[in-house]
Parts: C-alpha cells; structure tokens; sequence
C-alpha cells in the first residue's frame, strides 16, 4: 500500500515536471512506465468459452504454429516437468484486463481469478520425416465462476489450427529423440479422463503453477527473471511473494543433490494422484514433494495393496526397498507399459528412460533393508 | 469331513488346514502377453486355458492327454484385455467368443463359426474399460456384453438379434466420474431376472458407494443398494457372490483394495431384498489382504462355496458363515476344471495350480440354452442332495480381470446322490432332472427335461452317452429302419444313415455340439449332444 502511494507521489511529480517541461504542443496524457499500458488482445468472452478454435483466442502471433505469444500471455514451466512420450511444452497463462491471482501456501496452486486461463501446447521438434516441428494439442483450463473447466484442442496437419476436441485420439509420430528415432501412437486424452490428474479435493486443479514449481529464472522477451517476481511484476500476482519457498529442482540438474532431485521428479508426476486427497488416496503411498522427506509414507518398506503381476518377480514385496530398486514394485511400474500396471497410469506410452535411471540410483543410495 | 478336522487337531491347526486342501502346481507352455482366461473354446466343454497379446490367441486345449496347443491369428486388437477379459457366445455358433476389456475401449474377438478362427470387431467408442461380461441384459434371448467404465457411465452392447453390436451407455451404473470397478450379475432376490452388482472405488463417497440394480424385467434397473443395506462405501474392485449357508439366496462377500474407508464386508442375503452384515466373527473381520479380485468357488468340494482372490489364501466356508484361510500358491486365478477330475483348479501366467483333490464327491453340469442365449449365462442352477439345496448363476466375468469356466461345479461332500437337478433358464423354461450320476458330467439342454410335458416326440427315442467320444447309442422302439440325419448346431448337416442297430460311429466329427434328428412313420424328433 506504502509502495503504490509512494508510485502515485513520484507519478504526480513527473508528470508535473514533464508537462511544464513540454513543447507547446498539446502533450499526451503522462503514462506511467511501471504500469502496462499495452491491452491484451486476447478475445475472451467467458460466457461464450470454449471456443470452437484456438486461433479463436488470439493468444498467438501469426504464424500460431511459432508459438509466440501476444502481449498478456505470459509463458511459465514447472521446474520438474511432466513426462508425456518426451513431448516438448510451452505454457502460458493470461488472465482477464485489472485482474490477478493470490499467492498461498508453497505446495498450493495460486489462487487464479475468474477468467484466467492456462495454455499448454504439447510438441516435437525433429519429427519425420522432413526434420520439422509439430504441435499435437493444446490444452486449456480455463477458471469459470464454478469451477476450472477443460478443453482441448487438436492441431490439424497443416500446422496452421488447432480444433476443439473431447476425444481420445491417436496421433503417429516419429520423431529423433537424442539421435535416435522413436515411434509411436501418441494419445490425445478424451475429456473424460482430465479429471483423473486433475480432480481432488472436490474440485478440478492445475497442477504446474505452484510456487513450489515456479521459484526459478526463465527467459522472457526482456530478459531472464524469476517467474514470480515477473508474474507480480506484470500485475498477476497481487499479494507480496514469500522471502523463502520450499521449491523443487530440476531432476535433470546433476548440480542438485539426487535425493531432491528424484523427490522433485516423483512430486511432478505422481504427486497430483499419490497425496492426500488424490486421485490415488487410498493406497498407502504418498509422492507429494515435502521439505522433509518422510520415506514410509512414500513406501519404505511398505507392503503393496495389490498383488502380483507377471512383469515383476514374486518375491518383490515393497512399494520401495531402500537399497535395491530390483525388490521395489516402483521401478517395476515405472517400466511398464500394461495398462493395468504401469504408473502413471494415464498419459505416457513410453517408459521415461531417463526418469527410471534416477529413481533407480535415488533408491540404492539408502541403506539396505526393511524390518 | 468334520471327523477329520477333529481328530487332526492335535496338530497345527495349519497343517490340519491345508490337509483338506492343497495344489500341485505345473507349468503350462501358454503364451501372450495376458493370461487370464480359462473356459472351454473348442466345443467340447472342457475348459481350456486362453493366453492374448495383440495379434495372436494362444489355446491350450484340454484332452485326456494333456494340452495340446494351438495358435490363432487375429488382427492386431485396438484393445488388449489390460484390464480384464470375459467370453462367451455372443454369435451362437457354438464357439465362445472373447471380449477384451482395454484402457481406451472395448474389442471383440468373434469365433467365425469353424472353430479355427477370429475375427476382431472394435466398436471404436471411449471406453476406460473395468470388468466385462457377457450376460443377456434385454432377456431377449440373445447374449449381450457389458463393459464397465472408470470415468464415465458404463457401457453395454446389446445384440441387435443378428449378433451386430448395439452400443448404449446410461442406465446401469451411472456415476457421472465413473468409479465403477466390477460388475457381478447375479440373481439376488430369485426372480428369475439377473440383477447386477456394481463394485465402486476411488474418488468422492458417492463415487465409491456400491450399487445393486434390480433388473425391472422391462431392459431397466433400478439401484435399491440403500434399501437392502448393500451401499456399501468401501474401496471395492470386485465382489465375490455365492450362497455360503447354502439357504437358497446369494450372499456377497465385498473385497477391498484399500482398508481406508473399511475392510472386507460378508452380507447375507435376508431372502427379503435385503442383507445383513455378518463380517463380526466370519473371519473377514480379521482378514489382513487386500486384493482387486473376490471370486467364489467351491474348492473341497464340501458342498460350501469358498472364496479366492488374496493374500495367497482361500477363504475355506466352514458351513457356518465363517470362512478359515488356507495358505495356497496362488492369489489372482482363472478358475476351472483343467483335468477333468471334478475340483477345481487355478490358472495364473504359465502355471497351472492342480487341485490335488479329495475324496468328496461332485457333479459338473454344461447347461445349453436354446431359447436362452447358449451358454445359458443367467440361469440359476439348483441341486437338492442330503446336506441340502446349492444354487450357483452361471455367470461370464466375476472377480476383476480374470475369466473363468462356463461350466457349473458342485461339490457334494460325502453325500452319494443327488435327488434332483433344477435348472430355471432366463426364458422362463425350468428343466429338473432327476437323480443323476454323480462324479460325472451332466449335460442339460434347455427344454428337454421339462416336467409334466409329455412330448410324445421325445420318447420316440434317446442318446447315450452325452458327451459322445466314438459311438453314440440310439435306442427306442422300432427303430431299425427309421432314417437319422446329423446336423451341427451352426446347421450344417455331416451324417445321414439308418439307425439300424443303434449305433452311430461319430468318432470323426469335430468337437461341438450337434443335433440328431430321428424320422420314423412321418414323425421326427431331435436331440443334441456334445462331442469331445
């Protein structure tokens, strides 16, 4: 409050000085730099939402498919990401003309307003066979009055829209993944299956933009920044930024310890379903990053509910056994690729290769042995 | 039985345990990528072991001899059975059909009527697939499939009648998020309608309280699962249904994945549409597994069901609704008879765990509609012995993702006749058969053995034995010069001849079913029989 007064004096002060320091020419009205003065130019209706396209929103230059977002887009990612079959993301979010979101708890999503809207376009570079880039979907969440609703939208060939879709769909892809070619059918979710990740608590979720996730220098147009600090700066976050947040890693950072590493990686694509309150909340494991690591809820030498499976040895019997990822049923799943089986259960195709190798060394480096 | 337990319990009661009750377990040379399938697919009603992966079904065909293997080349199924799989004839050629229940949807895998092939049929709708079955939901005679959704509503495809694949989604098991695990059709207030049980899990407790569908009789259901005490709101994945105090009504043993919202639950059926909690004392209470599969099965052939799914265990029915667990090598099974000996033995990924056996004595009943669909899926069977009356439903689809025999199974402990079998088909047809062998398997096509129908045309003559292997016996009067034709069920006619001195050599025939018409003075009658 201090700070805006103070904003105001300095304003009415310049703007005093540079009028009666101005031409004879009838000078504009003063602007402030520190306020933005551009107007997004977005098209929102939230009554009239989903719309039919993407293009629909103008949240993109032209050409769309360069991914390059108008003024009040701004981008963001999670320090972890999830893995989709090592699809690319960019996301971005926008929120409607004088409104902003709060910030809460560390591990809490920020309280967005009424009106704002997440983005995340799911691509590959290197696809064959020309070598080119390819958007396969968008998906958006958008915050109405009841609640956040979904919609998707999936790009047509051409590259040049993307059309919204509730249906499961299969899209082949080949593509070069570190020199290597890969194959497969990737699989745009129906609109039945979001609220599988996204739904606890009673209600639908995002899930990346928590503060938690955020706490980290991104390069925008203007230069690098914490992204909180740019989303407050831009007039996105209204409240005061915390001085400390318990923040996750990359878990591709090898400068990071391996512990906060794995952790981060677990939080980012387990702990939406494997917390209190998720998806997954019956099951006696809990994957949620916290502060302080408490390893028998995450499944130190806990029993699995669920028996056998034919793609795991019988006398695996821990969901992780400290000191041998080979007698824990976590790197078991994490292989897997048989629906009933594998983890997570929606959402990859592909085993993250990088991932388990992680994990692995995460769970040999404590010391062997349960009770 | 009871005898023995006493004078064994000088030893470990563990010990004394597993004496009534023990598997030998081998391997079997089956191959696919999911192995959780055992019913018969030749025709012969000896069940087989079935084994899938996307391009090819894997069958291990039951013979007297032994396994003897065979390959079949499918299309590359949109859907594999990931999470569960079920059969039956869905087209009435006689073969069972197979429906795999898969992450996206549902696929087909129909027998193209030679019993050499399959071919695939994906209906392509979204379908977060759970337990599947094939029962006759409409009552019109032709079997339908269910399949039941996580996400969303659960599917059905009814049978248009000219076995093509009617897709309806709403109105038996509705939950806007899904939440719906496993589906269980069981007649459980013996009106001669199926009604279905829905196990639920996961979400909010509306999400995850129990349904009972009352079938109306007029294709609707009404869930009453709060009126009979049967909304229950534990984490269920599958309910295992049977008659455990053997009284006439089906009782429900409710499995848990999770003990978070409770633990397993044993409902006895009132015989007034509704059930009461009995959990306190039956060894349920204390029962520390969890698992995604609860099945019934009568294993020492006691007479009393037991139930199968977890913790390596089989929950063994002392008669009195409380069950004693006995340690075994198995926890998820496709259940069957796999050497024809009469117990029941289990099937789990390349190993078969044979039921060493007693000596209690049994029957095993092949029902064959012909106004109901032709597995008789749906119909309650009913045998009367000493001990009392058993019932089962012959049913495609119980526990979660297993598949196990069409084939009825009783036990009848040391019991040594049995008065009457009774079996009351979804048509409305009741046929009792009177005093038949045990230790043996009885075959029982529907509406041959109605009582009080005098069918002059059936005395005309009759076939022993069923099932045939080489010479079927044709005896009645007069009826050296009378003309026989031999069709099989698809109506193909193989054979025609005279009877002469009533013995027909039907050793060459494939296995299956087939029907033997018999014309004497202008009259002619039929009657099937099933060859192995």
């Amino acid at each position: 409050m201090l700070f805006k007064l103070k904003k105001i004096f300095i304003c009415a002060f310049l703007s005093v000085w540079f009028i009666s320091c101005s031409s004879d020419e009838s000078s504009p009205i003063f602007e402030d730099d520190d306020e933005p003065t551009e107007v997004s130019p977005v098209v929102f209706n939230i009554n009239e939402v989903p719309y039919p396209k993407l293009s629909d929103y103008n949240f993109f230059k032209s050409p769309m498919a360069a991914q390059d977002p108008v003024y009040g887009v701004l981008p963001f990612q999670p320090a972890s990401q999830l893995f989709t079959d090592y699809a690319l993301k960019k996301r971005f979010v926008w929120m409607p003309e004088n409104a902003s979101a709060t910030i809460g708890q560390d591990n809490q999503v920020l309280n967005f307003p009424v009106g704002a809207v997440l983005i995340k376009n799911f691509y590959y570079n290197n696809v064959l066979p020309g070598n080119t880039t390819k958007i396969i979907e968008s998906r958006l969440m958008i915050k109405k009055a009841e609640g956040w609703i979904f919609a998707n939208y999936v790009w047509n060939e051409d590259q040049t829209e993307a059309f919204l879709s509730e249906d499961l769909i299969f899209v082949p892809v080949s593509w070069m993944q570190n020199g290597v070619q890969r194959d497969i059918e990737y699989q745009i979710p129906s609109s039945g299956q979001c609220f599988m990740c996204h739904y606890n608590s009673s209600a639908n979720y995002p899930i990346g933009p928590k503060p938690q996730n955020l706490n980290f220098a991104i390069t925008y147009a203007d230069g690098v920044q914490n992204q909180l600090e740019k989303l407050k700066e831009f007039g996105y976050i209204s409240n005061e930024i915390p001085a400390t947040i318990n923040s996750i890693v990359d878990f591709n950072d090898t400068s990071k310890s391996l512990d906060l590493r794995a952790r981060s990686y677990l939080e980012i694509n387990c702990g939406h379903c494997h917390k209190d309150q998720g998806y997954a909340e019956f099951y006696p494991i809990r994957l949620n990053y916290l502060p302080t690591p408490d390893y028998a809820a995450m499944g130190f030498c806990v029993e699995p509910n669920l028996g056998s499976h034919p793609e795991m040895p019988s006398d695996v019997e821990h969901l992780i056994y400290p000191g041998d990822h080979e007698k824990s049923v976590l790197y078991y799943r994490m292989q897997s690729n048989d629906d009933s089986f594998k983890m997570p259960m929606i959402g990859r195709t592909l085993p993250h290769e990088e991932a388990i190798t992680l994990v692995n060394e995460w769970i040999d480096s404590f010391e062997e042995g349960c009770e | 039985m009871k005898t023995k337990i006493l004078l064994l319990t000088a030893f470990t009661a563990f010990t004394a345990l597993n004496a009534q009750l023990s598997f030998t377990t081998e391997d079997v040379p089956s191959q696919g990528n999911y192995q959780r399938c055992v019913v018969d697919m030749n025709g012969d009603f000896l069940d087989d072991i079935v084994s899938v992966s996307a391009t090819n079904i894997n069958i291990l065909f039951q013979t007297e001899s032994g396994f003897e293997v065979g390959n079949f080349t499918t299309t590359s199924a949109n859907n594999n059975p990931s999470w569960t799989m079920a059969a039956g004839d869905f087209n009435g050629d006689g073969y069972n059909d197979l429906l795999y229940g898969g992450g996206n949807g549902a696929t087909f895998m129909m027998s193209d009527g030679t019993g050499n092939g399959y071919v695939e049929n994906s209906p392509g709708e979204y379908i977060f697939s759970q337990r599947t079955n094939f029962v006759d939901i409409n009552g019109d005679g032709h079997l339908d499939a269910f399949v039941c959704h996580d996400v969303a509503p659960n599917v059905y495809y009814l049978n248009d009648g000219n076995n093509n694949l009617e897709y309806h989604q709403g109105g038996i098991g509705d939950y806007h998020s899904g939440g719906h695990y496993g589906s269980l059709w069981v007649d459980y207030n013996n009106d001669g309608l199926i009604d279905m049980h829905m196990s639920k899990c996961g979400g909010e407790e509306a999400r995850y309280t129990d349904n009972l569908f009352r079938n109306n009789g007029d294709g609707t259901f009404t869930d009453v699962a709060a009126m009979a005490n049967m909304d229950n709101k534990t984490q269920t994945w599958s309910t295992a249904w049977g008659d455990f105090d053997n009284d006439g009504f089906m009782d429900a043993m409710v499995g848990v994945s999770s003990f978070n919202t409770g633990g397993q639950k044993l409902m006895r059926n009132n015989g007034d549409g509704t059930f009461t909690d009995v959990t306190a004392g039956s060894g349920f209470d204390n029962f520390n597994h969890t698992s995604w599969i609860y099945a019934p099965a009568d294993f020492n052939n006691d007479g009393y069901i037991d139930i199968y799914g977890s913790g390596s265990k089989i929950m063994l029915n002392n008669g009195d609704m409380t069950f004693t667990p006995v340690n075994v090598p198995f926890s998820t099974a496709s259940i069957g008879d796999l050497n024809n000996d009469g117990f029941l033995d289990a099937f789990n990924f390349g190993e078969v765990h044979f039921n060493d056996g007693n000596d209690n004595n049994w029957l095993t009943i092949n029902t064959i509609g012909t106004e109901s669909n032709r597995n008789g899926i749906g119909a309650r069977v009913e045998i009367y012995t000493e001990m009392g009356k058993q019932i089962r439903d012959v049913r495609s689809g119980e526990g979660f993702s297993e598949m196990s025999t069409l084939n009825t199974h009783f036990g009848i402990g040391t019991d040594t006749e049995i008065q009457q079998v009774i079996v009351r088909w979804p048509s409305g047809i009741i046929d009792t058969i009177e005093n038949p062998e045990i230790n043996s398997t009885l075959v029982i096509i529907e509406g041959e053995h109605q009582m009080g129908v005098q069918e002059v045309e059936a005395d005309l003559f009759s076939i022993y034995p069923n099932p045939v292997k080489d010479i079927l016996n044709v005896q009645g009067k007069s009826l050296e010069t009378a003309d026989f034709e031999i069709y099989h069920i698809t109506g193909s006619k193989v054979m025609t001849g005279k009877i002469n001195n009533g013995k027909i050599n039907v050793k060459h025939l494939t296995k299956g079913i087939y029907v033997i018409s018999v014309k004497k003075e202008g009259k002619t009658s039929t009657l099937k029989f099933i060859k192995q």
